[in-house]
């Protein structure tokens, strides 16, 4: 299973059980959302902001109790924030799905560095059950991912799903060095604030 | 160098006078690293009858991200933490009150700062972490408002009118302990 494929997954389901729940996510899984076309006004990209996505998705869970949010966070990311585990089991979120693309590299699919969770082999599972998130479960392939997502969008609480995802190849290298980033990198996440607060605000009580 | 701690002089603004600058602007949330400054205003928080939720972070970066979410549900949160604290967030507080237009009030507790400093500007502070933060605070292009009495504490609305104006962070230096009345 790799990032997109998994992506796909989560934006079916959502699609079809929940499709008005905000999406938050960052890094790979961002891109891999952008390539699958998930475009909708309740998405949000912690970027360029690692280690924020699961905090986002919290206040936006504690206001919003009634929606179901998901986030799609990477292990980079997550391990810069690795306390978030705790502050989200605290606050005791009623629909938190969290979702966590596993593959022990930074700047996946660009370089692969690995991350400092690569050896020895980190559980994020472990970390999230002894955290006190409610629900968590492992899942290292497509089938078993698709047959779990209806379960996992629709159960109370805080939820946390390590999907153990294929390393991409590297695109960068000596003799394709990396290009200089986009505008759009520097503004999605405020035009993403913007647009979520104004479809909470317009929605119906 | 003795390990003598200083009595805390009369002074500093109260928790029953913040607290109710916080339900003037309709506050719904406080997202919070625990401040030593603050004590009082967060145990006043703490009550039922305070109005406010009580979110606790493990960081200040996860308060500042928390805080933004509750935001953009709907809410209106406050982030208390220290200057520590604040050091600590800037890059969260780049992405989310700058990059992103987050209007946030702070309330950021002058945590360290010694008592010769007290009645005088916090820079002239022997103390870093005390000295800098309006520094940093001006480089990041933020503006600041000094509570230190309680007749001060009308400048918190001034801050919650700041932020909702300019669409970014304010941030409010508690510079004296919270008295706890």
């Amino acid at each position: 299973m790799n990032v997109k494929e998994a992506c796909a997954a989560i934006a079916a389901a959502r699609h079809n059980l929940c499709p008005h729940s905000p999406l938050v996510s960052t890094m790979s899984a961002m891109h891999a959302l952008d390539d699958l076309g998930v475009n909708d006004e309740m998405r949000l990209d912690s970027v360029p902001l690692m280690g924020g996505s699961s905090g986002l998705g919290l206040g936006i869970a504690l206001m919003q109790p009634q929606a179901t949010v998901i986030v799609v966070d990477g292990d980079a990311s997550l391990l810069m924030e690795l306390g978030s585990l705790v502050t989200v089991a605290s606050a005791r979120p009623k629909h938190f799905v969290h979702f966590l693309m596993h593959n022990n590299t930074q700047f996946s699919g660009i370089v692969n560095l690995p991350t400092p969770a690569a050896e020895p082999d980190c559980n994020f599972a472990d970390m999230a059950r002894a955290a006190g998130y409610q629900h968590v479960s492992e899942i290292d392939n497509l089938v078993e991912l698709e047959r779990a997502l209806p379960q996992l969008l629709t159960q109370a609480g805080a939820t946390f799903v390590d999907l153990r995802v294929q390393t991409p190849p590297a695109r960068v290298a000596a003799q394709q060095p990396q290009p200089l980033l986009p505008d759009r990198q520097f503004q999605r996440m405020r035009d993403g604030v913007a647009r979520l607060r104004k479809a909470f605000s317009q929605a119906p009580v | 160098m003795t390990d003598v701690y200083t009595p805390n002089p009369p002074g500093g603004p109260s928790a029953s006078g913040l607290l109710s600058a916080l339900q003037a602007a309709r506050v719904t949330h406080c997202v919070t690293v625990p401040d030593f400054v603050q004590f009082a205003l967060h145990q006043r928080i703490m009550q039922e009858d305070s109005g406010l939720v009580n979110v606790l972070a493990c960081t200040e970066d996860q308060a500042l991200t928390t805080a933004t979410g509750l935001y953009i549900g709907g809410g209106k949160p406050v982030v208390m933490v220290q200057n520590q604290g604040l050091f600590k967030c800037v890059n969260t507080l780049r992405a989310t009150c700058i990059d992103s237009a987050v209007p946030m009030v702070f309330l950021v507790g002058q945590f360290g700062r010694e008592a010769e400093n007290i009645g005088r500007p916090a820079r002239q502070s022997r103390r870093s972490m005390v000295r800098i933060i309006e520094p940093l605070l001006e480089a990041l292009q933020l503006r600041f408002w000094n509570v230190d009495d309680e007749g001060d504490v009308g400048k918190v609305a001034e801050a919650f009118s700041h932020a909702a104006t300019a669409q970014t962070a304010a941030v409010v230096l508690i510079g004296r302990h919270v008295t706890w009345n």
